[in-house]
């Protein structure tokens, strides 16, 4: 299943940005940027089914 | 440090589910009870003696399916809301006695009402499978949808929380406004019967694009549309931000408070 397959994707892309990202910092700064890349990972995944549904 | 967190959150939640069902005789039966119930008067009132119907169907179950998958996400949504505006509130022993963060208090009723919708979609599924319901791909997006609400609903508990600590009457306030949100959500009615000019106020809706994608997956197997429901990503998580930037702002005098 392909949108299977982005979702994991899009999952496998959050976990190295909370990684990289995320766990090196302190304090608020650590949410703020939490908060960002769950709205970057919501907007990917709604954003790339549509792509989806037209490209396949 | 932060396993030290998760550990926390994850207490406070099992201990939640211990208070609120200690000494009842069906425990957490409770929580496949309450939307049952809920649930059943909304048929019987509106699919039996007023005759609801979905288009081009003429069997009463179509609209309690479409009941169904409109209120209990709507349940979970108003739960989270209105548990969190009184949250500091109802843990302020525990707030005076140990220095802890105070968001995580609502991330725990966000954990708490997850489970509890998790166990009545649970039985939403059963019944479903039953009426020979089958799975598809727009079944995956279900949980990016919730997770969608319920960072909403975490911004705007985390607001109401922050605000109901000095002034008692936010919670109040808040528990009319869902009674209104709620009617004024396309959850026992369907969105085609109202009038042009309501139609054009309910596209402000926030909760409306939730709801039609629950609606779009499970009644009409279809994909929800991605435009609402990426706008909402941005106000929710925007609203997060300005939430915990208001709490920020305000901590020192609700500790003080409190």
């Amino acid at each position: 299943m392909i949108e299977l397959r982005f979702i994991l994707l899009w999952t496998c892309v959050l976990i190295a940005a909370i990684f990289f990202q995320v766990r090196p910092r302190r304090g608020q700064k650590r949410l703020y940027i939490l908060i960002l890349l769950s709205m970057l990972y919501l907007i990917g995944i709604f954003a790339s089914f549509p792509l989806l549904q037209a490209l396949f | 440090m932060i396993s030290s967190k998760i550990v926390f959150i994850l207490e406070m939640t099992r201990r939640d589910f211990v208070e609120r069902f200690a000494g009842s005789v069906l425990g957490g039966l409770w929580l496949i009870i309450w939307p049952l119930v809920n649930m059943f008067v909304y048929i019987v009132i509106f699919g039996r003696f007023m005759g609801a119907r979905l288009p081009g169907s003429s069997d009463m179950s179509a609209y309690g399916v479409y009941l169904a998958v409109g209120l209990i996400p709507w349940i979970s949504f108003s739960n989270t809301v209105t548990r969190s505006s009184s949250i500091f509130l109802d843990k302020k022993g525990v707030i005076s006695k140990v220095s802890m963060n105070l968001p995580a208090l609502l991330v725990f009723v966000n954990l708490s009402e997850i489970v509890t919708f998790l166990i009545s979609m649970a039985v939403i599924f059963v019944i479903l499978l039953g009426k020979g319901w089958s799975f598809n791909a727009h079944l995956l997006l279900l949980p990016f949808v919730y997770y969608l609400q319920q960072v909403f609903a975490l911004g705007l508990g985390l607001l109401a929380a922050s605000l109901t600590v000095f002034v008692r009457d936010v919670k109040e306030i808040l528990a009319v406004i869902l009674q209104l949100w709620f009617w004024f959500t396309p959850i026992i009615y369907l969105f085609d019967i109202l009038p042009n000019f309501a139609k054009k106020i309910m596209i402000l809706n926030p909760m409306m694009p939730i709801i039609e994608a629950f609606h779009k997956i499970f009644v009409y197997n279809t994909y929800p549309d991605f435009v609402p429901l990426i706008v909402l990503t941005i106000i929710a998580h925007g609203l997060l931000f300005l939430a915990y930037v208001t709490f920020r702002y305000l901590e020192k005098d609700i500790r003080d408070f409190l």
